[in-house]
């Protein structure tokens, strides 16, 4: 199987302009710092000079891959990355892990100091971002075939280390993929969640009730023609997503409801404004309403109030 | 045209004329003098004799690479850059027009500014990443990144100073304009920097100083640094003073940035012109 590090280390060997770098941040490069050599670099605790550093490659014409911790990356690091990666529109790669509700390394145990809840809102927020949000390893590594086509700076939401074992179509850059076809209902979720809302879709399926689940991995610039298939074929959308109620899915939804006259109801399941309760990964889930029951259960009670 | 000194008194003739350019621009919207002034002799030697300003002017892939960190005083930059004709000094008339990019702070579409500029703080890592660069390339060029003293209040500066000695970039000069004022007050009277030759060094920087207005003691820096093997960044304490050649100006907190009215501006240069005549 293809990991982070294999992908990484065979696209270093094709192109020795990728430079990989990281603030400490190993969880996904442990065994390959020593094989990179003079391309990578490791340059500590210091999330405002990883991007800076990043800036100053990328504009003596290296690929900058950058990597941390997405709440330290995207929030201490925030100005760098607006001012020196997106207003020059750098072609560059920012990896955060441990974002969300984060099963890979058993991140919910961290605490609200480490809850990336806001960055997806944050990345949106500067110019010239591309933001990926990958379910699982095998998206992250198609996603990885691209880098070096950049124009600007990449936003990679790294969540999920494992694989979902799922039919998929084929990875296009910049296309989200609807998973299960069906009507009536549908679920759009990215990231770790993504892989809950496909166990949900097996309980739908069980009771025979028609929905559809896309992945919206790409959050930024957002795939017009998958939500234009969404609000053609479906009476209730449901946007599910472990970040905060401003700015991220939820909010990228309501505005392209709202600037194409869209009248299907939109139901949101987020974090709202809550930092969720630290805990092991399966435990702080359920805790935060995200396990497939409590999703389930929300999505029952929706449709019985609803009138569509 | 790319010029080359070898003694202060046609050095200063030089400046001289930077300087009027920098005057130009002090008048409708202003612009940074103060700040411009007291790094105007460290900018005009970088590229008149330390940079190989040829490949610079000709885009050249291994040119030396400088970074204005405290970018609000471009106009300095500026005032040098079309001294020398890396950009027209016609495009001085543009200045705060919207038809152009020369504005309080650097930007990358002119001629000669490698980076933009303008929030502290960020010109040191951007310059370290430069300096990895050439590392990895084999180049010998020069990153040379320039300092507010100011500037550095700011923690990131510290993290790129532990850096580039952890990592042994001895491609990479930081030059602080150690002109002792801040944007409002003076920098010991608010967070003391001192002494800063010892905070340099412990973090691993072979430090020099110089009289950062005195053509002699400049290059004698310099040439210090060119035959320097020790493997370390290094860092240069320029002691300048904030407004330098315009009496009323000089160490004049008031004078950080000036916006005069015409009139002034032509007093301004009659002054710088006759200190030029007193020098000949």
């Amino acid at each position: 199987m293809e990991t982070y590090e294999s992908k990484i280390l065979s696209l270093v060997e094709k192109n020795k302009n990728i430079v990989v770098i990281t603030a400490e941040n190993r969880i996904s490069l442990r065994n390959i710092p020593p094989k990179l050599g003079a391309n990578f670099i490791d340059v500590g605790i210091s999330e405002q000079n990883l991007v800076g550093i990043g800036a100053g490659l990328a504009k003596q014409g290296f690929l900058p891959v950058m990597h941390g911790m997405s709440a330290f990356l995207t929030m201490r690091a925030f100005e760098f990355i607006r001012t020196d990666l997106g207003y020059p529109s750098l072609p560059s790669v920012l990896v955060g892990t441990f974002n969300g509700l984060s099963a890979a390394g058993n991140g919910t145990a961290n605490g609200p100091t480490h809850q990336a809840i806001e960055d997806i809102a944050l990345m949106r927020l500067v110019p010239n971002m591309t933001i990926f949000a990958p379910s699982d390893v095998t998206e992250t590594c198609s996603g990885l075939d691209y880098i070096t086509k950049l124009e600007g700076p990449l936003y990679i939401r790294d969540s999920n280390f494992g694989t979902i074992d799922i039919k998929r179509e084929k990875f296009i850059w910049g296309k989200n993929e609807c998973i299960v076809q069906g009507n009536n209902i549908a679920i759009l979720s990215y990231g770790t969640i993504l892989s809950i809302c496909l166990e949900v879709s097996k309980k739908l399926s069980m009771q025979n009730t028609s929905h559809s689940v896309y992945n919206m991995r790409f959050l930024k610039p957002m795939d017009e023609q998958t939500l234009d298939h969404v609000f053609q074929n479906h009476k209730i959308i449901f946007v599910i997503e472990d970040h905060v109620n401003i700015g991220g899915l939820c909010s990228i939804v309501k505005e392209y409801a709202w600037e194409n006259k869209k009248s299907q109801e939109i139901i949101l399941i987020n974090l709202k404004e809550h930092f969720f309760k630290p805990a092991n990964f399966v435990v702080a889930l359920d805790h935060a309403g995200f396990s497939a029951d409590k999703i389930y259960e929300q999505i029952m009670m929706s449709m019985k109030g609803s009138n569509r | 045209m790319i010029k080359k000194f070898d003694n202060d008194a046609e050095f200063q003739e030089f400046v001289l004329h930077c300087k009027k350019n920098v005057a130009k621009m002090a008048t409708n919207g202003g612009c940074f003098i103060g700040s411009a002034f007291s790094c105007m002799d460290i900018l005009a030697y970088l590229y008149c004799n330390f940079f190989d300003t040829k490949k610079i002017k000709n885009n050249e892939k291994d040119r030396d690479l400088f970074v204005l960190s405290k970018g609000h005083a471009v106009a300095g930059l500026y005032g040098v850059l079309a001294e020398l004709d890396i950009f027209p000094k016609k495009r001085l008339d543009n200045y705060l027009s919207v038809d152009d990019d020369l504005y309080w702070h650097p930007n990358a579409s002119i001629p000669g500014i490698e980076f933009h500029s303008g929030s502290m703080g960020h010109g040191l890592s951007i310059g370290i990443g430069m300096a990895f660069a050439s590392k990895i390339r084999n180049s010998n060029n020069h990153v040379v990144v320039l300092l507010g003293d100011g500037e550095l209040n700011e923690g990131s500066i510290w993290e790129s100073m532990l850096i580039a000695s952890a990592y042994k970039l001895d491609n990479l000069i930081a030059i602080v304009d150690r002109n002792f004022h801040q944007a409002n007050v003076k920098t010991e009277e608010l967070i003391q920097l001192e002494p800063l030759d010892h905070k340099l060094s412990s973090f691993g920087w072979k430090t020099f100083s110089c009289n950062g207005h005195n053509f002699n003691e400049i290059n004698e820096v310099f040439s210090e640094i060119k035959d320097d093997n020790s493997n370390k960044p290094k860092v240069i304490i320029a002691n300048t003073l904030r407004g330098k050649g315009i009496s009323y100006m000089e160490g004049n907190p008031q004078y950080w940035f000036a916006n005069l009215e015409k009139e002034k501006v032509n007093q301004l240069i009659q002054e710088l012109n006759s200190l030029q005549y007193n020098k000949k």
